[in-house]
């Protein structure tokens, strides 16, 4: 009788120890946390726990399943005096807190033999579908030379999400850029803004008037980028400005475009200005046409217009690439006035070098305002200067703090790093 | 097959480098060859990545949401409305939405990239003083003893012990006020400077006079700087582009692409030596 409860005792107790072998091994790490990864595309989890006195021995392992009684999967590791949670690369406004007290790992798959899984499904090629997230188990293994640690199996899905917390920071600054502009807009309506002179938009006069004097064409050209660009963006306003001096004297404008919507749009907008100008009957839809998507085919195409058609003038507006120079180059070489205007900054040195005027970036954006004179556009001119002298007052005050940080002594530090205060994280956001 | 290539790359390699010379007919062939065949490359681009791929492919698939594609194909397709005078106003609606969501996605970009990014690298101490703290000490001291083993150990590895060393001097420039911590501070105040004077050249509110003037003065040196710096790299990428190409000429001069290169130049010089000769006469025949 003694022998079978012996016997029984044994067993239950080997048995025991196959269920948890070194449970008792390690202490029980403290504050395990299985979450969703906030303000993401439902693609990645987030696990955190506190700092153990043992960490420098210890191993963790996000193991992952699909179901609750597994087969468990490695999804990420860490050695215990890695991976804290300031490094998780939130802004100070999301996550956890920032410290080295807790580690923190985010998890957006798993391997599974050699093939490597993400949480989120794939999306299917051929149905264009992606599968619903399954829900996951995840737990957490503390591993050392002593001895072994699981935490409780977490049932957890990861969610997509609508708002990124994350570019808060970018969402306020617009708001506040938004309403100066707004509020300048109001006052341009009220009173005229004054706006510096630019050398290169007084020429546009004289190029349209020796265009007429010559009886010879303006070439207009709107850049590389599509109209979601900004360049393209203010060259289309530019075009519009230039296309009513056009329309009043009566000259011919040629607009070759390298994008089918921009030149939609620019077509719209020739009309607009033909309109405007009392010569509707004058517009031609076909002084804005379409040569080819290619950079080097449009270049050589409008490159042979140049130089057979001898424009008296050349604009270049928008944003280019390597045509920069073979297309201003070729447009001197053909005597025309050439102004040109980019925010390309590696295309500027051509442009300065080719032609007769050109709008250093920023001048580009001011330049419809400038030629127009209208409210709006000054309005929102003067309010994009009132930015830059917030952003030039911010520059001045946080490199004094930083300079006089090196200088004294905060909570013990010396050179304290204010470049870790909160006005940095909130300028750096994530 | 080869040489055909060879003779093909050859010709229209030369007929565009002829526009060099000026416009003539070798030019314009490789110009309409060149639109024609990125025309016809586009619109199969276009019907086979966008149309089948993101349209036709997607109304045939088997997913629950397919139909939400024909939102934006009934918007791209408002565009087609300018054909017909009386309704060509819809195409309107199109461009506002591209205007508007091209709007939504550059301005939190161009903040993040163009303004935070900037301004959080510019904002730096102008003068940094040495960290005395055990912290900064201990890391030299590591830094410098991992510097003499890679010295020690690995005397022919000289990319190894350039890299330990390059470690240490960083290292050193922290805990202590070396020439690198120096170097350090200059970059930053002239990167301060640069900034502070090149926002103020854009400054379109104000005369740009006194203070201000000087101060936009420096701003466009900057600039010009930059400019020439810029404009020297770039010219030194496109020669190397120059190159490959001369080196492919080269290449196709050898007897087995059929002497390419040389045949097809002499053939295009007695060719533009004839057209100028006509048209010499023909414009003294004008003038007579």
């Amino acid at each position: 009788m003694l022998r079978v409860l012996w016997l029984t005792a044994l067993a239950a107790g080997i048995a025991a120890a196959q269920e948890t072998p070194s449970k008792a091994a390690l202490p029980p790490v403290e504050g395990v946390a299985f979450e969703d990864v906030p303000a993401d595309n439902g693609a990645a989890i987030q696990a955190t726990w506190k700092k153990m006195p043992n960490d420098a021995e210890v191993t963790y392992r996000i193991m992952v399943a699909t179901s609750e009684n597994g087969p468990w999967f490695l999804a990420a590791e860490t050695p215990g005096t890695e991976n804290f949670s300031q490094d998780d690369g939130y802004p100070f406004w999301m996550g956890p807190p920032k410290n080295r007290e807790l580690h923190y790992l985010a998890v957006d798959g798993y391997q599974a033999g050699e093939e490597r899984v993400t949480l989120m499904p794939p999306e299917d090629p051929k149905t264009k579908t992606r599968k619903p997230t399954p829900d996951y188990w995840f737990k957490l293994v503390a591993e050392s030379p002593a001895g072994s640690w699981e935490s409780p199996a977490t049932k957890l899905k990861p969610e997509w999400n609508l708002f990124n917390w994350a570019r808060l920071n970018v969402f306020l600054y617009m708001l506040a850029f938004a309403g100066i502009i707004l509020a300048f807009i109001q006052i341009a309506r009220g009173r005229q803004l004054f706006i510096r002179r630019i050398a290169g938009l007084d020429a546009v006069d004289e190029a349209v008037g020796r265009a007429t004097e010559m009886g010879k064409p303006i070439f207009y050209l709107t850049g590389r980028n599509g109209i979601t660009d900004v360049s393209t963006v203010a060259a289309t306003l530019i075009l519009g400005e230039i296309a009513k001096k056009v329309a009043t004297y009566d000259t011919t404008i040629k607009v070759p475009h390298t994008d089918p919507i921009v030149m939609a749009v620019c077509q719209e907008i020739t009309r607009e200005s033909y309109i405007a100008a009392g010569r509707p009957d004058s517009f031609k839809p076909d002084s804005n046409f379409f040569v080819t998507d290619d950079q080097f085919g449009y270049t050589a195409a409008v490159d042979g217009m140049m130089v057979r058609e001898k424009p008296a003038a050349c604009f270049y507006m928008g944003y280019y690439y390597a045509e920069s120079l073979l297309l201003a180059e070729t447009g001197a070489s053909t005597g025309a006035i050439q102004v040109a205007g980019t925010d390309a900054d590696h295309q500027l040195p051509f442009f300065v070098t080719a032609c007769d005027y050109t709008l250093i970036g920023e001048e580009l954006y001011a330049a419809g305002a400038y030629l127009s004179k209208e409210p709006v556009l000054v309005g929102t001119l003067r309010g994009q200067d009132i930015g830059k002298a917030v952003i030039l007052a911010a520059l001045l005050v946080l490199t004094a703090v930083a300079t006089i940080g090196q200088w004294v002594t905060v909570g013990g530090k010396k050179p304290y790093k204010w470049s870790e205060i909160w006005v940095f994280d909130f300028l750096k956001g994530s | 097959m080869e040489i055909v290539g060879a003779w093909i790359a050859v010709g229209l390699t030369l007929f565009m480098f002829s526009f060099l010379y000026k416009d003539n007919p070798f030019y314009k062939v490789g110009e309409n060859l060149y639109v024609g065949i990125t025309i016809g490359y586009f619109v199969i681009q276009l019907w086979y990545k966008t149309w089948i791929d993101k349209v036709w492919d997607v109304l045939t698939g088997q997913a629950h949401d397919r139909f939400v594609i024909l939102i934006p194909v009934l918007i791209g397709a408002l565009l087609l409305t300018r054909f017909v005078p009386k309704i060509a106003w819809m195409s309107r609606w199109a461009f506002a939405f591209v205007i508007g969501y091209g709007a939504g996605l550059a301005i939190p970009a161009t903040l993040t990239t163009s303004v935070v990014i900037q301004a959080q690298a510019t904002a730096k101490p102008l003068v940094t003083m040495p960290d005395r703290s055990p912290g900064a000490a201990k890391a030299t001291e590591n830094a410098k003893a991992a510097y003499d083993k890679a010295k020690e150990g690995a005397a022919k590895e000289d990319e190894k012990i350039r890299a330990a060393r390059y470690r240490y001097e960083q290292s050193r420039s922290v805990s202590e006020y070396t020439f690198l911590t120096a170097y350090r501070d200059f970059t930053t105040i002239v990167i301060f400077v640069g900034v502070f004077c090149v926002l103020f050249y854009f400054f379109f509110s104000i005369e740009h006079r006194g203070p201000v003037r000087a101060f936009s003065r420096v701003g466009i040196l900057f600039l010009m700087i930059y400019f020439g710096a810029s404009y020297g790299n770039t010219v030194m990428g496109r020669l190397s582009l120059l190159y490959g190409r001369v080196l492919d000429l080269k290449d196709y001069s050898r007897q087995m692409y059929g002497f390419a290169t040389p045949v097809i130049l002499v053939l295009m010089i007695a060719v533009l030596a004839a057209l100028h000769v006509k048209n010499k006469g023909k414009d003294e025949g004008h003038a007579a």
